[in-house]
């Protein structure tokens, strides 16, 4: 390999690309130790050579101070090694055993690097440095004027980049820059690291490489009112007579308040700066300006050799030449960047015209998205608002406070948790694709491994649930004697009002002295008018606990009413909103409890609505169901007497009885079942199978209802947690539609479901992570074994389990479809299509493990609208 | 008051408010802290204390930006009255135990730190005897999370504590029922053969004992039956392979379901780990004959004997 050949065509650039990709390739095996032994050497190095480096600079461009070329190259080696010598680039760089994510960094490529004549040296050191660390190649487009002492910096660090063990040639470079040769290099690169001014970070993007730009800056200091003069001016004078005002970060203009404008002028003029007069300034801004852009030759020079060229006389120690301005638009030289020894100064009327004139600056003549800078008592509370104010309005990617602009926009010098760079991004503003400071991970590719995790899952029941036929006085007691309620709010219906059920709980309140009123308007499919009209009372008598007595209804109304009561602006659109995960979703439920307590009462077996999150309310007018769930919804205490549920009667026990069953076969079918559910669920499918007959056919049989009941609250907790799937999806709008009772419909649809979601083959799984394959019918098969079942294959038991449930079904006086229970064919076949549709947007849907498409519902229904069973 | 209760007839099911679970769960679990609680005190046991095992929950701690500190405890007096006294001297608002012995531990430290005119040396005066509970209320201001870690024993879902000091006696009362539990297998020493076969083992007892007792629910009998079934097919899995976490999850899942239903039961008496097995109830339960379940129990005693000793 040819190190030595000049590369000064597109022939010979070719190779050197050729050969830096080569070494490159090498380089992206490197470790992180090998990385970072280099990494230390090319600094080194290089701050061994900021001296001869820095006069190189000065004597090959003719531009800028040497001294401060030195603190440049010795900043660019320095705060980029300590910046960045722990930070981990190659390799695996990032590692969470517990969210199952690695991160894995890996370099681009090539790098194209556009150097400017304003900060070869440093520049070229800064670029290298980085590409070293993140194992990129690199090669070096030099500005004509600053070939020679950029390239000087190249090689001084490749030296050393590949005696500490680098593959030679990392780093090229081309000789003989030319226009074609730098679009060639933009073109061939992975990425490009432009500097310059806005043509050429133009022409990087436009390249069609990946480019990271910057920009011009025009940097307005405004000084306020309450700044320190002392320390304001002498910074300004400062930053921006380092190394000749060549940093594009550097101040450009000074806004000074009106108040203190005249100690400005007055301490600028002591340390150093010559305020031009009218005559000199107009000569000056004929010179600063060639035809709109700036004149190259006054680019980073001495005052002194600024006033020659212009033709005024001034003394040789001015430090900087001041131009009072007025107009901020374009045509005011003085508002444009100087890069040079030149300020423009503006008076403002107030804090809020200062920033206007420094906002109208950047518009008016470029500058946008780079830096601004304010000087202010930043501790107090005024002055903090002020700065709030400023910085919200400036549109700069650096803002700097109580700061010199140059010194400090580099970071890490004035401000340490800035990071320390030589290429600024600009923003959008600038037209730039990266609005901070560049650094090393501008120049990684970084690949994230994700491994699979399940959801977090949870077991969450009301804080006491009382069981036992004739606990409720006993667990009402509570109400006095541990929570000193005072004021309870029963919600019922109107028949358990009427007769009398609501007695046992009055009476146990009177004896304890607490205050109650009964709201007894509850209809089936409760409303949301009647919620409404319930919270209002309930705002009325401010009860500190809702005592909810009765079957689904009932106690999904005072679940409302009690939502209401306590938070009567929460949207209920929002609350109602479909979820994919409960813990994710955008609306937050309220906390409730905050003023009542709320203890459900069932009097059927049942919705298990004592037990849930859930609450379905209908809004009156346009008949749509709103289905809450939210754990907030969970009610504090749940008491479940068989006293209140022996006189059910036979259609009530059976709809009841087969809607928990349908709960339990959910809960264990849904992908979100548990260990923790399918316990709770087994046992209460086994007591169904059990009990409900006996129920059924004597409502007297106490042994009987206190199994349903308890199996009715164990489905509950179980579906509470596990959620539902699509026969209850298809039983809520069935209901809508058709006027079914909600226990009926399910039983309608149930054994169907089963044998739809047991398909092997489904067209559409559920998505959820502990869900990991079609097993429906395997689940179905440890449930009907619980129950007693036996066969020789999954399918027979699947099978023999259905015709186990079709037996229950008759034993309770179900019917055999859906049209058996009156629903006229016409309007059915009708109202399908939407009915389909709207069981497939139930919350219901989304925990089915069998994913349904919306003919498929459609389908279900009409199978069994019609009572054919066929095998899906 | 459980005693009192069944004979006005009561009976109840009551776990703490909040189970979480899975691998992974618990550094989602702590994010609900968040705006919440502000004066975390972290307690463990001075093993996990060395090894450092608090250090997730420190770090997703300290992300939250939530105050915390750590405090190894013991099961004595002297341990849990420094508990107390820390928290009662920094306000602390939220305890976080880890471990068995943090756990039992902390659920004393809570209800005394709670209620400051419960004098420490009368606690032992103020424990039920026919019942052992304690008869103090938990006020809501110590929000108390325990996690599983190590071997456990499910005492993240129970009613019961430590020893209480000058006692020897246990305490049992739903005031100790822990805020929020959680169980995620990343803290339990995977590959510990040992440790899962200990806490399995107890599960199965525990499990056994509510079939035994007089006053036990449908509730408590679902959830046990679960629980023995779970530990049967998953055990023996486990012990095959202890890299399959699958089996370790629902392992843990089990013993926990069999604590819930342990603690939901009430015999009068202290509850025993059942030594005495009713193999015909169990079996019926599970639908498996009683020889062969005999026989399973038998295999993974031995299994976990050897693993124990």
């Amino acid at each position: 390999m040819n190190n030595e050949m000049l590369v000064d065509n597109v022939d010979t650039l070719r190779t050197k690309i050729q050969q830096v990709r080569k070494a490159q390739e090498q380089f992206s095996t490197y470790t992180q130790e090998q990385v970072d032994q280099i990494f230390k050497a090319a600094a080194l190095a290089a701050n061994h050579a900021r001296i001869p480096l820095a006069k190189m600079a000065v004597e090959e461009t003719g531009m800028g101070i040497m001294e401060d070329k030195v603190i440049k190259n010795n900043y660019a080696s320095e705060h980029i090694y300590n910046a960045y010598k722990h930070v981990k680039t190659c390799g695996v760089i990032e590692e969470d055993r517990t969210f199952g994510v690695t991160k894995i960094a890996e370099p681009i490529g090539l790098i194209a690097a556009v150097i400017p004549t304003t900060n070869p040296t440093s520049t070229a050191i800064f670029k290298s440095l980085l590409a070293l660390k993140t194992r990129n190649g690199i090669i070096f487009s030099p500005h004509p004027r600053a070939k020679n002492c950029t390239i000087a910096a190249a090689k001084i660090i490749l030296e050393a980049a590949v005696k500490a063990g680098a593959p030679e040639g990392i780093i090229g470079w081309i000789d003989v820059p030319s226009l074609e040769l730098t679009n060639m290099i933009m073109k061939e690169s992975d990425i490009i690291l432009a500097t310059g001014g806005p043509g050429m970070v133009k022409a990087a993007y436009s390249s069609g490489t990946p480019a990271l730009g910057v920009g011009a800056g025009n940097a307005s200091a405004v000084i306020d009112s309450s700044a320190d003069i002392l320390n304001a001016v002498n910074s300004i004078m400062h930053s921006k007579t380092f190394d000749n005002g060549m940093i594009c970060a550097t101040e450009q203009t000074i806004i000074a308040h009106k108040d203190v404008y005249e100690a400005v002028k007055t301490e600028l003029i002591r340390r150093g700066a010559y305020f031009l007069n009218e005559e000199e300034k107009n000569k000056l801004r004929n010179t600063m300006l060639i035809n709109g852009a700036l004149n190259a030759k006054i680019v980073g020079q001495r005052p002194y050799r600024i006033a020659q060229l212009a033709g005024l006389t001034i003394p040789e120690d001015v430090k900087v030449l001041v131009g009072e301005a007025e107009d901020t638009s374009v045509d005011e030289a003085f508002a444009h960047e100087k890069l040079t020894t030149i300020l423009g100064m503006y008076k403002a009327e107030s804090f809020e015209d200062a920033t206007e004139k420094a906002e109208q600056l950047l518009v008016n003549a470029g500058g946008l998205g780079h830096t601004s800078s304010l000087w202010i008592d930043n501790e107090s509370p005024a002055g903090r608002e002020k700065l709030t104010a400023f910085a919200e309005r400036m549109k700069t990617c650096r803002i700097l406070v109580n700061t010199p602009s140059s010194l400090g926009g580099i970071g890490d010098l004035y401000n340490f948790k800035f990071a320390p760079s030589l290429t600024l991004g600009c923003g959008s503003w600038g037209g730039n694709s990266v609005s901070e400071n560049v650094g090393v991970k501008h120049l990684l590719n970084v690949k994230t491994v994700a491994e699979r995790r399940e959801n977090m899952l949870w077991f969450r029941t009301p804080q006491k649930v009382y069981f036992k036929r004739g606990c409720l006085p006993v667990a009402l007691d509570e109400l006095k004697n541990v929570m000193g309620k005072k004021r309870a709010f029963l919600v019922t219906d109107e028949f358990l009002y009427k007769n009398h059920f609501t007695e046992c709980i009055t009476n146990k309140l009177t004896e304890m002295n607490i205050a109650y009123t009964v709201f007894a308007d509850v209809q089936p499919d409760p409303t949301l008018e009647s919620a409404q009209k319930g919270a209002e009372a309930m705002r009325k008598f401010e009860p500190d606990c809702i005592i909810a007595l009765g079957g689904g209804s009932a106690m999904d109304a005072a679940k409302i009413m009690w939502v209401l009561y306590e938070h009567p602006d929460a949207d209920f659109l929002d609350m109602a909103m479909r979820f994919i995960d409960i813990r994710k979703r955008v609306y937050t439920f309220p906390n409730m409890g905050e003023k009542a307590y709320f203890i459900a009462v069932p009097t059927s077996s049942g919705t298990g609505s004592e037990v849930t999150p859930f609450a379905v309310i209908t809004d009156q007018t346009t008949g749509q169901k709103y289905p809450l769930a939210d754990y907030s919804l969970l009610p504090n205490m749940a008491i479940v007497d068989t006293d209140l549920m022996m006189t059910a009667p036979k259609g009530l026990t059976a709809a009841s009885g087969i809607d928990a069953m349908t709960h339990a076969l959910e809960a264990y079918a849904s992908v979100m079942a548990t260990d923790y559910t399918d316990g709770l669920a087994i046992r209460a499918m086994q007591l169904i199978f059990e009990y409900l007959p006996k129920a059924y056919q004597d409502g007297t049989d106490v042994v009987a209802r206190e199994k349903m009941a308890t199996a009715s609250t164990m489905a509950g907790m179980a579906f509470a947690n596990a959620f539902l799937g699509v026969c209850h999806s298809m039983a809520h709008k069935l209901g809508a539609y058709h006027h079914l009772p909600h226990g009926i419909a399910n039983a309608l649809l149930i054994t169907d479901v089963m044998r739809y979601n047991a398909c092997e083959k489904p067209t559409k799984m559920g998505t959820f992570s502990q869900y990991q394959y079609p097993h429906t019918l395997e689940r179905y098969c440890e449930c009907a074994k619980a129950c007693g079942v036996t066969g020789n294959s999954n399918e027979e038991i699947f099978e023999k389990f259905i015709a186990k449930l079709e037996k229950l079904k008759d034993a309770i006086g179900v019917k055999h479809s859906i049209q058996e229970y009156g629903v006229d064919e016409k309007d059915f076949l009708e109202r399908l299509d939407q009915m389909a549709e709207d069981a497939f947007d139930d919350q219901c849907t989304g925990a089915n493990p069998r994913y349904p498409l919306i003919s498929e519902i459609k389908e279900l229904y009409l199978r069994n609208y019609y009572g054919k069973k066929e095998k899906s | 008051m459980m005693q009192e209760n069944l004979e006005k007839n009561l009976a109840w099911f009551r776990v703490p408010q909040k189970i979480y679970f899975r691998r992974g769960a618990l550094p989602i679990a702590l994010r609900e802290l968040q705006n919440f609680r502000k004066n975390v005190l972290i307690l463990t046991d001075t093993e996990h204390f060395r090894k450092g095992s608090t250090r997730p929950i420190e770090q997703e701690l300290f992300h939250s930006k939530i105050r915390y500190s750590v405090f190894p405890v013991e099961e004595t007096l002297q341990s849990v009255s420094d508990g107390v006294d820390f928290c009662r001297k920094n306000a602390i608002d939220c305890l976080l135990a880890v471990g068995n012995i943090a756990v039992t531990a902390g659920k004393l430290i809570r209800i005394l730190a709670e209620n400051p005119e419960l004098p420490f040396s009368e606690l032992s005066e103020r424990v039920n005897l026919r019942d052992r509970s304690l008869n103090v209320l938990h006020t809501g201001k110590i929000y108390f999370i325990a996690v599983a870690a190590g071997d456990f024993v499910g005492d993240e879902v129970s009613p019961f504590s430590m020893k209480v000091p000058l006692s020897e006696l246990g305490v049992q009362d739903y005031a100790l029922l822990p805020d929020m539990s959680v169980i995620d297998i990343d803290l339990i020493q995977k590959q510990d053969v040992k440790a899962v076969a200990f806490t399995s083992m107890i599960a199965l007892r525990s499990a056994a004992y509510v079939f035994l007792s007089k006053e036990t629910s449908d509730y408590a009998k679902g959830l046990a039956v679960h629980a023995v079934r779970v530990i049967s097919e998953q055990f023996p899995e486990y012990c095959r392979n202890p890299e399959n976490l699958s089996a370790l999850e629902r392992l843990s899942c089990a013993a926990e379901m069999a604590s819930m239903a342990f603690s939901n039961v009430y015999d009068g008496n202290e509850q025993q780990l059942s030594e005495v097995i009713n193999w015909n109830v169990l079996a019926e339960e599970l639908q498996i004959p009683a020889e062969q379940l005999e026989k399973q129990f038998h295999d993974m005693s031995e299994t976990a004997n050897f693993a124990l000793s």
